[in-house]
């Protein structure tokens, strides 16, 4: 089948009544994640993984999936209405969103962030859907040093850019693939850093680690910012429309945004906030009234929010095609799918195309869903935001706890969650990133596979990393990625703390 | 300072991976390097980092200043909450198995909200109420997952 033919056979997978029933659930979800402050995309992903117990991959998937796109919309509301970013991507629309709602526009500021998003998500999903079959082919011909090149530039892209510092974003990632290598060694068969936990052979869970770093330890951070108290939000007031003036400001915004995220989102290590950094920047750079922003130009709620939805299609590339989440959300949905027995990867389209396709054309419908969810039914989704936090804090607590428990329905899973718990709150205290430990703990398993691969190839020789063109520029890119921050000081500032990068 | 700690903390870890690491025994068969190499590799890069993370604490000693400013008894204050809410988590999954998820889970709830949400024990009873048996149905009807019984026989 070529890939048109494909692409409408998706379709048929997306538009079961099942398909549809999750989807909306996933979308729903993820819009009140997104407004809920504190919890950000790949939080709600894990949250909700154990209510997928038992449920085909797809549907699971597609459901999965939804959370993280639909939280990039509900994060504009808080952002706009009560000038705190729902989470890290919407942080720029706090500076003109915010002064929009002061204006008495919060009606406008909302339905750009929802147009806006809406319209970037799709071109994002068609650029997906025409991106992906060349570079499958691209991969297809990888072994396992270019697969160990990539997953080594994918790591330290995110571990430079998540954090402040670059030996923090390091030691992250180094605690991830320790974590990895806890278990029985398949080759071997030998346990190693078991303890003799009869539970941890397997390997300690991910979703364990996934639920404390963030769930958990982010409910600890919020218990302890709870005495600075909270913004009340703005009454959303004018009609959630735009007059024809910012029709014609924030169109262009918009597809640039779009465009900008996309590509951001590709590549490892930049989410979602970066890209609306930077989309942010070329608005104000490129306006006839600079002057404006900050004080409620609608061009900087239109290109930022576009670019958080286009980069988070985008970041489905890599994690589709090549296997290789380039974020922290990612590389839960990795984890997710892993769990369910499938490895992403460029046989995936070959194996798998009804998951694959069924997945990419659920997007289309999932961005409609959330354009109404987000427009004519905003108000429903403000109100959430009256919820106390003195409620809403223990509320999460119940939550992570009856999931962890639910999922094997293990004592020790439940304990590790908690110390995980625990060990995000410091994390956070002493700004050491949490998403590369993620996405190293999902690929450290496979790095070492291809990196003893590569070694019993060359007979133990490290030469072979640089026998192809294509692993020679991947670790290129890996060292430029840690060399970069250190001489560029600037370009460091940019990723702010990015702790849950979308 | 706060850094300097860290990266001591970070050094021992990688020390106690590594001699861990040394303690697997070496195996005849199978691949050349074993299961043996990749951990001894990611432990050595973890005191470089934790050496990078000395060097990165010297050259911005403002961050520290600013750092170390920090009220301190404020601080403390916020420290023993956390330390309360992780303690009572703690023991809420000590007993769960032997209370029961509806009955533990209402406490957790009532405990944590009795301190966040004061003076409110109404509101916050039906919500402690309503959350652990909604959660408990869910699980046991739509998703076939039977979390503990406990005391009861639902």
């Amino acid at each position: 089948m070529d890939t048109f033919a494909q692409i409408m056979h998706g379709f048929s997978v997306a538009l079961t009544p099942v398909n549809i029933f999750y989807l909306f659930i996933g979308v729903f979800f993820g819009t009140i994640i997104g407004v809920l402050p504190g919890i950000g995309p790949a939080t709600g992903v894990a949250l909700l993984v154990p209510v997928t117990y038992g449920m085909n991959p797809t549907t699971a998937l597609i459901m999965l999936s939804g959370i993280y796109y639909g939280a990039m919309y509900g994060g504009s509301t808080t952002a706009i209405l009560i000038n705190t970013p729902g989470d890290a991507p919407s942080v720029m629309t706090t500076l003109d969103g915010y002064q929009m709602a002061r204006k008495g526009r919060a009606g406008a500021a909302l339905a750009v962030a929802a147009i806006g998003s809406f319209i970037a998500g799709t071109f994002g999903i068609v650029l997906l859907s025409f991106l992906a079959v060349p570079l499958t082919k691209l991969a297809i011909n990888f072994g396992p040093v270019e697969y160990f090149a990539l997953m080594l530039f994918a790591m330290t892209a995110v571990a430079s850019l998540a954090g402040k510092s670059l030996s923090k974003g390091l030691i992250s990632t180094i605690f991830g693939l320790m974590l990895a290598t806890v278990g029985i060694d398949l080759q071997s068969g030998l346990a190693r850093y078991t303890f003799g936990i009869n539970e941890l052979m397997d390997g300690v869970e991910f979703l364990a680690v996934v639920i404390g770093l963030f769930a958990i330890g982010e409910v600890f951070y919020s218990m302890e910012e709870f005495y600075k108290g909270t913004n009340v939000p703005i009454k959303l007031s004018g009609r959630l429309w735009l007059t024809r003036e910012e029709w014609r400001r924030s169109i262009k915004p918009i597809f640039r945004g779009g465009l900008l995220g996309f590509l951001v989102g590709v590549l490892p290590g930049a989410g979602g906030t970066i890209a609306s950094i930077l989309s942010y920047t070329v608005e104000k750079r490129s306006s006839k009234h600079p002057e404006e922003f900050g004080h409620g130009a609608i061009e900087g709620v239109a290109g930022p929010e576009s670019a958080n939805n286009g980069s988070s299609n985008g970041a489905m590339v890599p994690l589709l095609t090549l296997g290789v989440p380039g974020s922290g959300t990612t590389a839960v949905l990795m984890g997710a799918l892993m769990m369910y027995g499938i490895q992403p990867g460029p046989m995936l389209f070959q194996n798998n195309p009804d998951l694959v396709w069924g997945l990419i054309d659920s997007m289309y419908l999932g961005n409609i869903m959330l354009l109404i969810l987000n427009l004519p039914l905003i108000g429903m989704f403000v109100r959430i935001l009256y919820i106390p936090t003195g409620i809403l804090l223990p509320l999460i607590l119940g939550i992570s706890m009856t999931g962890m428990y639910a999922l094997n329905n293990s004592m020790v899973d439940v304990f590790l969650a908690l110390l995980f718990g625990v060990l995000g709150y410091i994390f956070r205290k002493v700004e050491i990133p949490t998403a590369p430990l993620i996405l190293a703990m999902v690929l450290g398993g496979i790095m070492e596979q291809s990196f003893r691969q590569s070694m019993t190839i060359s007979e133990g020789s490290l030469s072979i990393l640089f026998s192809s063109w294509i692993s020679i520029a991947l670790l290129a890119l890996a060292v430029l990625s840690v060399v970069l921050p250190i001489v560029i000081p600037r370009f460091k500032n940019l990723a702010g703390d990015g702790n849950e990068e979308g | 300072m706060v850094d300097r700690v860290i990266a001591l903390i970070v050094f021992l870890i990688a020390a106690g991976y590594l001699y861990m690491a040394s303690q697997f025994p070496r195996l005849e068969i199978g691949d050349p390097l074993g299961p043996k190499i990749f951990p001894v590799i990611l432990g050595t890069i973890l005191i470089i980092t934790a050496i990078l993370l000395v060097f990165e604490s010297f050259r911005k000693p403002e961050g520290d200043a600013r750092k170390s400013d920090e009220p301190e008894e404020k601080g403390n204050k916020h420290l023993l909450v956390i330390l309360a809410v992780a303690l009572v988590t703690l023991v809420y999954v000590l007993v769960l198995e032997k209370v029961g998820y509806i009955l533990d889970t209402f406490l957790l709830l009532m405990v944590t909200m009795a301190y966040f949400n004061r003076n409110k024990y109404v509101q916050n009873g039906i919500i402690a109420i309503a959350f652990s048996l909604i959660f408990y149905l869910m699980f046991a009807k739509l998703l076939g997952v039977t979390l503990p019984k406990g005391l009861f026989y639902f």
